[in-house]
């Protein structure tokens, strides 16, 4: 069931193109997030579902409810949809509780049991609530802000890169308990992020938006498997694209022969992922005409993941046509430099049509 | 979300601004060339040309040499007290300017004309360029003194080539302050017996009324204003004075002033003398020979409560009128908004003659039940102390970050609610810095007040006027010591401010 429906959606400060045309559809109870480097239109699209801009066209649809239609608006306080900035925003001159219980009423029934079973809900400790908060960490603060958004029980929560701002470590462990809360509360939510791994983690559904237009739509496995352009699959992770010949569910390129997942025949661009690359070390005159081979060129260590340069054994003897490999592998077994490997391709071939 | 009603607001509050300068334009019109230029050229208006000539290229000079020296002996050298002497060099601003003059002429009552009044206005005067002198002498990165004598420059050349160029800014600003002050000075010019155009503006209001001769007058004062705002604007040239690079800039050197640390003590103390020791010499003398019986407590009480209260309702007033700007120029900046700012502040450049002027012309002509009631005189003392409650405003304002206003929103305030309940409030401490200077400059206003206040209206300004003007100094005495005291706190706010921008 479609709970949010945003409909060719265009804003435009002076001659910027903010949002170009998009249309998104957000399932009831789904998470969603959108991911763009900055200036893609993300944050304005953020802002124009919370009711902070006026669209210059486009449809905003809530629950069956008209929010935006156009130039004329319901406005941001009247629409129930919840927030979660940066940096928090939380109200300085308040207290934690003070600040969770903002948006409840003064006569809310058991307003203060209310508040301590939010700050329950967010893994907050009952002895914060008369902290203020420049006294938390930013972890904590971000924890306020949801406890604060969720207590007006909003039909839709939107993110606007709330992690961005957090230590990696404590970035992976918030992110998970806020997926929680919302999967135990059953709330929708849109998060926005430039980072593609929080994107891909986080959410059901992934949306690619990049100057202002909304390239692509889908789960995020699809997005990563079947990108439709090689912009999206670069944006989602370390790609290899190589021009290929296509034929009969076939793709021949210099990585050899792979299974594709197109039908179609003659030349096209496709592109792998690097870890459907496997690399197994073989001695220097190996000889065997069913597998492809490579010589290790440059390695470069960087912890858990190490960028190998590999220069393809061309099977044509063309000496001219030996194109250079990046893969980024794992720094176990690391082969060395000069040394000669064996290249196997794992899955199919993504073909850009 | 819409601005239209905040822009509305703004602009009702700009077009009112304008209305000193259309009073004058309109006047023009309406009263003809033929008459305007037998008014304007006429050898009256060429001697008070030449005076107001006279007074500003006399008294700016001499203010600039003295607070420079202050500001370097205080900032730069290892002069004994310098956070004294700092202190004392900031606190002539508590006496007004008309208390200054009134401590001069009674006690040296001979004092008179261009000595006079160069004299007390420079005493007055100079700590509008002290202070921001020494706060950028403060600021000033050491490294650019080390450079320029690394090149070879002796101490002198490094000042004058290195440092003073640096000063510019600072030195151009204060001047203008200084400049607009004397063309607006009313008391202190009445007492020292030296004619300006305000004093020959007010005389002209006080026996024919609201002739044409006062305005043009008025005409020919606001051009002068603007020749001044002109010639700063083109002195002040528009080079980088910010530190160029990053990084925190090292503590400046102090240097040594050795055999010179006699005549440094001196200059320090002679000004002190003057400036400080004069007033309270002579407001001692007469206190203690009024005695107990000087303080009318009915009469005192009765004015100090009529003050409270303007300057009360004028600071509320003030503030009310100039949040729409303040919030537009924060919250949504644009070019419109930039015109309807510059509004808002070239308003407060104006004397307070002008501003009364108009107004006493529109409320007579236009707006009759208007005329001389509390409502036209708090208009007045807004219009004239719109720049100072902007300044403050839009500083506290900018400090709350607009994520705050929408995430209230978020939890279901109006924007109007979010704005009083999160902005306001956050912004309350600035807030009531930027009511109490203008109240406090409410407090000593005697132009405006003189000219629109309602029948029976007694200030403390204006209690302290009359009696003087009945050479009453020991009556006067009491009324010059409330403005003192009342004076003292906007002094220490502005000298915290000072030291707080040198980053101290």
């Amino acid at each position: 069931m479609t709970f949010l429906t945003v409909t060719g959606m265009s804003k435009r400060y002076g001659k910027v193109v903010a949002l170009d045309d998009v249309t998104i559809e957000v399932p009831a109870g789904s998470r969603t997030a959108v991911v763009g480097s900055s200036g893609s239109g993300k944050t304005t699209l953020l802002r124009l579902i919370a009711g902070f801009e006026v669209p210059d066209t486009g449809r905003v649809t809530l629950d069956g409810s008209v929010l935006a239609n156009g130039p004329s608006v319901v406005p941001a306080h009247r629409r129930s949809i919840g927030i979660v900035a940066q940096h928090g925003a939380l109200f300085p001159h308040l207290t934690v509780s003070d600040n969770i219980g903002f948006g409840l009423e003064r006569n809310t029934p058991l307003r203060d049991k209310r508040i301590l079973a939010l700050m329950d809900l967010v893994e907050l400790a009952p002895a914060m609530r008369d902290r203020r908060p420049h006294q938390l960490s930013g972890g904590q603060q971000q924890r306020v802000a949801l406890a604060r958004a969720l207590a007006r029980q909003p039909k839709l929560m939107l993110f606007d890169e709330p992690f961005s701002a957090l230590d990696a470590g404590l970035r992976e462990g918030i992110r998970t308990s806020v997926a929680e809360v919302l999967r135990t509360q059953n709330i929708t939510a849109i998060l926005v992020t430039h980072d593609q791994a929080e994107a891909l983690s986080f959410a059901d559904q992934v949306a690619i938006l990049r100057e202002g237009k909304l390239l692509q739509v889908g789960s995020p496995e699809d997005l990563y498997m079947n990108p439709r352009d090689p912009y999206t699959a670069a944006f989602l992770g370390d790609v290899i694209i190589m021009d290929a010949k296509l034929n009969d569910g076939w793709a021949v390129c210099p990585l050899g022969r792979i299974e594709s997942s197109s039908l179609h025949s003659g030349p096209a661009k496709i592109m792998l992922r690097p870890e459907q690359v496997v690399l197994s070390p073989v001695s220097a005159d190996a000889k065997d005409d069913s597998g492809f081979y490579g010589n290790i060129v440059r390695t470069e260590f960087g912890g858990a993941s190490c960028s190998i340069a590999i220069s393809l054994a061309s099977r044509s003897h063309d000496t001219l046509d030996k194109p250079l490999l990046v893969i980024k592998t794992t720094s176990i077994n690391l082969p060395a430099v000069g040394s000669r490997v064996q290249i196997v391709v794992l899955g199919k071939a993504h073909v850009f049509e | 979300m819409s601005n239209a009603p905040v822009v509305l607001a703004a602009a009702i509050v700009s077009l009112v601004s304008l209305l000193p300068v259309g009073f004058v334009i309109w006047i023009g019109i309406q009263t003809g060339w033929e008459t305007v230029s037998a008014l304007i050229f006429r050898p009256r208006v060429g001697e008070l040309l030449i005076n107001t000539a006279l007074l500003l290229t006399v008294t700016i000079p001499i203010s600039i040499i003295l607070s420079v020296t202050l500001a370097w002996l205080t900032e730069r050298t290892d002069l004994r007290g310098a956070r004294i002497w700092s202190w004392l060099a900031v606190a002539p601003l508590a006496v007004p300017a008309f208390v200054q003059s009134y401590a001069w002429v009674s006690l040296i009552p001979g004092l008179h004309g261009l000595f006079g009044g160069v004299l007390v206005s420079v005493l007055a005067y100079f700590p509008f360029l002290y202070l921001p002198v020494s706060a950028q002498l403060r600021r000033l990165d050491p490294a650019i003194e080390d450079a320029a004598a690394s090149l070879g420059n002796g101490p002198w050349r490094v000042f004058f080539f290195a440092v003073l160029p640096q000063l510019r800014l600072a030195i151009c600003g204060g001047s203008l302050l200084i400049g607009l002050h004397l063309l607006a000075e009313y008391g202190l010019y009445v007492m020292i017996r030296f004619d300006t155009f305000t004093t020959a503006i007010v005389d002209q209001f006080q026996s024919a009324f609201n002739g044409p001769a006062a305005n043009m007058l008025g005409g020919v004062l606001v051009v002068c204003c603007f020749g001044l705002l002109g010639l700063e604007a083109l002195l002040r040239g528009n080079e980088r004075y910010a530190r160029v690079g990053s990084g925190a800039a090292r503590d400046p050197v102090k240097h040594r002033l050795g055999l010179l640390a006699i005549p440094a003590f001196l200059i320090c103390l002679i000004t002190a003398g003057l400036s400080l020791g004069v007033p309270f010499i002579t407001l001692t003398r007469w206190l203690s020979l009024g005695g107990i019986g000087s303080w009318r407590l009915d009469l005192i009480g009765m004015a100090l409560g009529q003050t409270i209260v303007f300057a009360v309702a004028g600071a509320l007033l003030t503030t009310i009128i100039t949040v729409p700007m303040a919030w537009l120029s924060v919250r949504a900046p644009g070019p419109f908004q930039r015109i309807m700012e510059a509004c808002h502040y070239y308003v407060g450049s104006l004397p307070g003659v002008v501003v009364a002027l108009a107004l006493v012309t529109v409320t007579v002509r236009v707006a009759l039940p208007l005329y001389q009631t509390a409502f036209t005189l708090l208009l007045a003392y807004a219009l004239l102390f719109l720049p100072r409650s902007l300044v403050g405003l839009r500083a506290s304002l900018a400090q709350v970050p607009v994520e705050l206003e929408q995430a209230a929103m978020a939890l279901g305030r109006s924007p109007a609610q979010a704005v009083w309940q999160i902005t306001m409030r956050l912004a309350a401490p600035g807030v009531a810095v930027s009511m109490a200077l203008v109240g406090l400059g409410i407090t000593n206003e005697l132009t405006a007040t003189l000219m629109l206040a309602p029948n029976g209206t007694r200030t403390l300004a204006t209690q302290f006027w009359s009696l003087t003007s009945e050479i009453d100094y020991v009556g006067a005495a009491p009324y010059a010591l409330m403005m003192v005291l009342l004076s003292l706190p906007m002094t220490l706010l502005l000298y915290a401010q000072s030291k707080r921008m040198g980053g101290r």
